[in-house]
Order: structure tokens, then sequence, then C-alpha cells
């Protein structure tokens, strides 16, 4: 070849590479079709190549981050101690408190004691009502492996321990369908469910907005109503178009004209809050009534449309922080503000309830004092918020022309953070538990494979074991952690875009 | 004298204080400074590494700047404070109550909007009292209004070192002329919108786009 000795082509050179890149070119398709037609369903799915057809509708997730670590064997995979060999040592129970449901995988337990631990309440709760009612829209899947650390488990419930660049299954939702929403992801969790993920080629709408307070916090939707003596919009227009031209011109602002927190901060006061505004949120996310002691009308403002019905389905919002953020999600994705929103108790004590304890310390970790009380107590209270969701969602319809509900394009993901140990003193019925990794999630949507429990528990130790993602089959023997699976089952069920996210095939979650 | 000794006396004479340093007060006949023309030759910063306020360090500064009880800067409904309810909203923390152990790292897409409110109820606090009681006028003093609410003259020196003192008190630092010729012709529009009280509507305006710009919300 002329290359080797001049290192230039010679013009038969160039016209027969020319050709051959030509020949390449054409072939290149056909070549690329068969190797497509060797692969199969599950290499397509390993490459996050199947998905749905995206109709262009937004789709709603809510977390609920059952902080403290919510026991799946103390509820729905519940062990009668006639099924167990060890059942002396175990956390099984007596098998009339194990209730099974008919034509359902699912158990429910039945709980009764004079006191919650060392706190002088009653516990009586019974898990069977909302099995019967929800049933056929329960997904459970059991994990074998995550972390004892609560911040740490929370979050790693949220990205599958890193499952798709460490994002959250918010954020990948809001990336999925909170395009043009105001606030795609609002977060009211605690801890580690309240943490962003750390995959930062998101945009920052994908980054959850943080909500404390239910309540209140949409006073602070609008930067000038309901402020004794605040000027008219006209007024307030024009101080913003004066600010913002001063902070343009200032030395100040010519200095740090490239900083990434006054882009941002620009970006945010510019596009971002008139958008909020002109949805009269302030107004329309407002659960609170207009009574002497708050109010509203003397401040200009207007309890929400929907605030008489919320009180009445959520009559502690104000004192019991899980109801008060009820609440708030169902109007956040009501008034399409957001696609996601995140909520479930914290640690702290919070007063209400029939005798006067909404929330025990610790939330579901009250465990370490006393198991089964603590588990059945935070149980009732996950599924009395769930159940009332679920009802409000139902009620709402979403597209008159398809006749679909908000609930048909909801799911609801209840993050367990992990399980609990199992051995108990022989035959006692009052004991404490510490941190375990054997744990499982509950997941509730039309989208979900309805009636279905991924997994699986041995009962001669009550420890939880894997299943195939893709198949659904149980596997006594698999111990590995499968919280990839779990944060792909949800994206799966609901039908998102997974393209290139290289996460495990999961259709065994999604309703066929 | 030893360098480090001639450090270690410096320290000593500009040693640390633990009054807080009054806002800046002028009198109406003090005179009405600016800051001299920019001349465009200001460098950009490279790193441009700003810091938000934050809640507390907003209603502290605000209720300095604009003498007022911290408690009095701002209320929500008139009895829940905003450095509470707003507070995560400014990159605050909440440890207690929800578990918010650390700051946000960046400003939220309501934290504009919590600035606003909590700028524009000091800035109504203020312009109250010194409405109210002009003799005892902090900010605006010597500023006339009008029977029917106007600013009786917004050409007056009054009206200029109203600017300057709320420039001042926000900024640490004189307005430019141009930057006080802005905040003065605001009065002009304000009063076209057709409101009841342009002359207190100018007021909050003016003292809503001083405190609530970047220049004085980041540091």
């Amino acid at each position: 070849m002329t290359l080797k000795t001049t290192g230039r082509l010679s013009r038969r050179e160039m016209l027969r590479a020319l050709s051959l890149c030509a020949a390449g070119t054409t072939l290149a398709p056909f070549l690329s079709g068969c190797r497509d037609s060797l692969q199969t369903p599950e290499s397509l799915e390993k490459l996050g190549q199947q998905r749905d057809r995206l109709d262009g509708k937004p789709k709603f997730l809510i977390v609920i981050g059952a902080a403290g670590g919510a026991s799946i064997v103390d509820s729905f995979l519940a062990v009668r101690q006639s099924e167990s060999a060890n059942a002396a040592g175990l956390n099984t129970f007596p098998d009339a408190q194990v209730q099974g449901v008919a034509d359902s995988p699912f158990r429910a337990v039945k709980y009764s004691n004079s006191r919650l631990g060392s706190i002088n309440i009653p516990v009586n709760t019974d898990q069977l009502a909302f099995v019967k009612k929800h049933a056929h829209e329960m997904l459970v899947a059991t994990s074998v492996g995550t972390s004892v650390n609560h911040g740490i488990a929370q979050k790693r419930s949220l990205t599958g321990n890193g499952a798709w660049r460490g994002r959250t299954l918010q954020e990948a939702v809001a990336l999925q369908w909170g395009n043009g929403m105001p606030l795609p992801n609002v977060n009211m969790g605690t801890g580690g469910y309240a943490e962003r993920g750390t995959d930062d080629s998101l945009p920052l709408s994908c980054f959850g907005e943080p909500v404390v307070n239910p309540s209140l916090w949409p006073l602070g939707l609008d930067g000038s109503r309901g402020i004794a003596g605040a000027p008219s919009k006209d007024v307030i227009a024009l101080a913003r178009s004066t600010r913002d031209a001063l902070d343009s011109k200032s030395i100040f602002g010519r200095t740090f004209q490239d900083s990434a927190a006054l882009k941002r901060w620009s970006e945010q006061r510019g596009v971002q809050q008139p958008k909020l505004e002109a949805l009269d949120l302030i107004t329309k996310l407002n659960v609170l009534p207009d009574l002497p002691a708050i109010p509203l009308s003397k401040y200009g403002l207007a309890s929400s449309p929907d605030g008489a019905r919320l009180r009445e389905v959520f009559p502690g919002f104000f004192t019991d922080p899980v109801q008060g953020q009820a609440a708030l999600a169902f109007l956040l994705l009501k008034y399409r503000v957001s696609v996601s929103v995140t909520l479930g108790p914290d640690f702290n004590v919070a007063v209400g309830g029939p005798n006067g304890i909404a929330n025990p310390p610790l939330a579901f970790d009250i465990s370490h004092n006393d198991h089964r009380g603590g588990q059945a107590f935070m149980w009732a209270r996950i599924l009395s918020t769930v159940d009332s969701l679920i009802t409000l969602l139902k009620a709402e319809p979403f597209d008159a022309q398809t006749g679909e509900s908000m609930w048909d394009r909801t799911l609801i993901y209840v993050a367990t953070e992990f399980g609990r140990t199992r051995p108990r003193p022989s035959g006692a019925t009052e004991f404490g538990s510490g941190h375990d990794l054997n744990n499982g999630f509950l997941l509730l949507s039309p989208m979900v494979k309805g009636n279905t429990v991924l997994g699986g528990v041995d009962p001669n130790t009550t420890l939880t074991y894997g299943f195939d993602a893709r198949t659904g089959a149980p596997q006594p023997g698999k111990l590995t952690s499968n919280e990839p699976d779990i944060f792909s089952g949800v994206l799966t069920a609901m039908g998102a875009d997974l393209s290139g996210s290289g996460l495990p095939d999961a259709s065994a979650f999604k309703r066929a | 004298m030893r360098p480090e000794r001639l450090l270690l006396t410096c320290l000593l004479l500009t040693g640390c204080s633990d009054t807080i340093p009054p806002a800046v007060d002028l009198g109406p006949d003090a005179n009405p400074g600016v800051t001299p023309v920019w001349d465009g030759g200001v460098a950009k910063s490279q790193k441009g590494n700003l810091r938000f306020k934050g809640p507390e360090r907003l209603s502290l500064d605000l209720a300095q700047a604009l003498e007022l009880p911290a408690a009095s800067v701002c209320n929500e409904l008139g009895q829940y404070p905003c450095q509470n309810v707003h507070g995560v909203a400014l990159g605050g923390v909440d440890p207690y109550e929800h578990s918010v152990y650390e700051t946000a790292s960046v400003t939220g897409a309501t934290t504009p909007i919590a600035v606003e409110r909590t700028v524009l109820s000091a800035c109504n606090a203020r312009i109250a009292l010194d409405v109210k009681t002009p003799a005892s006028a902090v900010v605006f003093k010597g500023v006339v209004l009008t029977a029917d609410g106007k600013l009786a003259d917004a050409a007056s020196p009054a009206v200029a070192t109203a600017v300057t003192s709320l420039v001042r008190r926000a900024w640490l630092r004189d307005p430019t002329q141009d930057e006080r010729d802005t905040l003065v012709r605001l009065s002009a529009d304000v009063q076209a919108t057709g409101v009841a009280t342009p002359g207190v509507a100018w007021m909050q305006a003016a003292c809503l786009a001083v405190f609530s710009s970047a220049e004085a919300v980041f540091y």
C-alpha cells in the first residue's frame, strides 16, 4: 500500500476505501436487524429497551416512608405458630391472630393489648378489612438485603442502592412525567426518605422540594397575598422589575453574574415564582379552615375548595403530620402541581387520635420496646392513610374522555426501610426486636400485578427469601440483595421509559 | 516592630465587640451620599461562591436594618413566625420537629417567595411605624405625604435620603446615582397604577426591591 511508503493513499486505494464504506453503510441496518432478531425479550429488558407506549399524560407516585422498620412479617406475610417448626422461639403468631383472605396470598394480623410498650394506651388493630378491600391491587415483594442503619436503609429503598446512577424513584418519576409541572417532586419525608439522589445529570426541577409543615406551607406559595397591608399586585410587579433591573446593573450582580447560585436564583425568581403564583396555590392547597383562631379572611385568604372534604377525611391534619401530609399530597396531585409526593411518619411523638397518641416515639422503631404492639399500631396508621388516599383518588376524575380516575394512574409505594429480628423469648407475646436485613415492600396500584407476593417467607426461620424479578418465580435459596429489582419493579409497573438505565427486568411487578 | 507583633496589635485594636453595630441612620438633613459611578472595570468572580443567607440571618438582618424587634419581622396570619413556617424553604434546618438536620445545598423553587413574604412583612412593619409616628421615623424620615396619600415631593432631599438610607441598611453601601434615581422614579410608576395610597405603596415597593435583591440575600 502506498500509505506504507509515502504516508498517503493512492487514488485507487482511496476509491477502494470509499466503496467499502458505502457497502458497510448499506449493509449495517440488515446486520443490525439480524442481531436484534437474535435478542430475547429478557436480553432486551436487560438493556432497558422494553417499555410502555407513553401517552403524554402524567402518572403519579406516592411514596410512604414507613420510618423505623415496618416488618412485612408482622403484616401481610405473618407466620402462624402451627406452620413453624421453631414457633416458640421465633416471632410467630397464635393461629387465630393471622387471618387468611380467600383467593389471596396475603394475610392480616389482628392484635389487641391494653398498652403500647410502656405507653399506657390500648392497641386494638385488625388489618383484615384493608387487605380484603385492596388485595386485588396489592403487591408485596420481599427483600433480602439492605442496611440496618435507618438513614441509609431509607435512602436505599428509594434508590435501589444506586440502581440507576443514584437517582431516587421520585426523581425518576419527576423526570418521566413532571415536565411542565411547577413542583414535580414534593418531599415531606424524614431522614433518608427526604434526601436527594446523587444523579447530578438530572434537571434541578426533578429534585424534591422539601415541605416540613404541610398545613402552613401553602402560605409560602405567593409573594404578597395574605400579608396584612401588602400593596396591589401591580405595585409588587413594579417592585420586582425594579429589583431585577438593579440586580442586573449592580456591582454585585456583575461581579457574580456567572455564579451558579445567582443563575439558579434568577430562574427561580423569574420563571418558577410567577408560575406558582399564577396557579393560585395559596388557595387551592390550603386545607386550613377560616376560623377566629386562624383568620384567613382577615388576611385576604380562603380555604381550598377541597378543604372541608379533606378536613373530614383527615381530621387531625393540623396536629398529626401524616394526616396533614396526606391531605396536601392529594391536593398536589389533583391540581397537577406534582407527579411525585413523599410522606410518612417521623420519629417524634404526635398527639391526637382516639387515645391521645397519633404517633408513638420512634414510629415503627418503638418495636425495640414492644415489637408486636408497635408494629400493629404503626401498620394501622399507615394502612389507614393509604386507604384514605386511595378513596380520594378513586373519586377524582383524571380524564373524562377515557373515564380514568386519578387512582388509575397512581402507584403507592410503602418503603419499609428494613425488617426486624425474628427471635423472641420462648412463647413470649410481649418482647422487643432489633433491626434485621430481611423484609419486604408494599406496592398498591391498578398498574401493579395485584394479589401477588413476590418471594416469600420460610416459616421455620420466618426470614424472607428472593424471587426472579422477570418471571416472579420464588427462589427460596436466594439471599442476595435485590434492591435494584424493587426499584425497577416500581418504575416498570408504572410504565416508565427505562432506556439506557441498565435496570434489571422486573416484568413480574407489572399488571399484564 | 516584628510582623507577628504588628499583626497581634492590629487584631487587638480591631478586636471583637459583643455589641451589634447600630444600623446606619441618616437624618433628613444629612448628605444623601452616593457611590461614585461604576467605571465598568469590575472583574467577574471566577468562583462565584455565593451563599444564601438562610432564615435566621435573613430575619435578624431585617430586624437590625429596619430597627424592628426580631419577633415582629414576619408572622404568617399574625401568629406563626415566618422563620419557622418558611425556615426549611429558606434553607434552614428543623432538627427537633421534622428531622431536617442539614441545610439545603441550593435554593429551592419556593425560596424566593419565602424571601419576599419575609421582606414585605418587615417593610410593612417599618413603614407603618414611620408613617404613623413621623417624629420617630427611622427610614422614611421627613418624607411628606399629601392628604390623598401621594408623595408631596418625590424630588425632595428627604426622599433621596430615605432611598440612601434603605440602600445602606440593606447593602451596606451607598447607592449609585443611577440606583437612587431608579428607586425615586419608581414613585411615579407606582402612582400611575392608580393605587389608593401611592406614597406608602412606593415606600413598600422600594423597600421590597432593595431588601429582596440578590445583593441583600446572598453573601
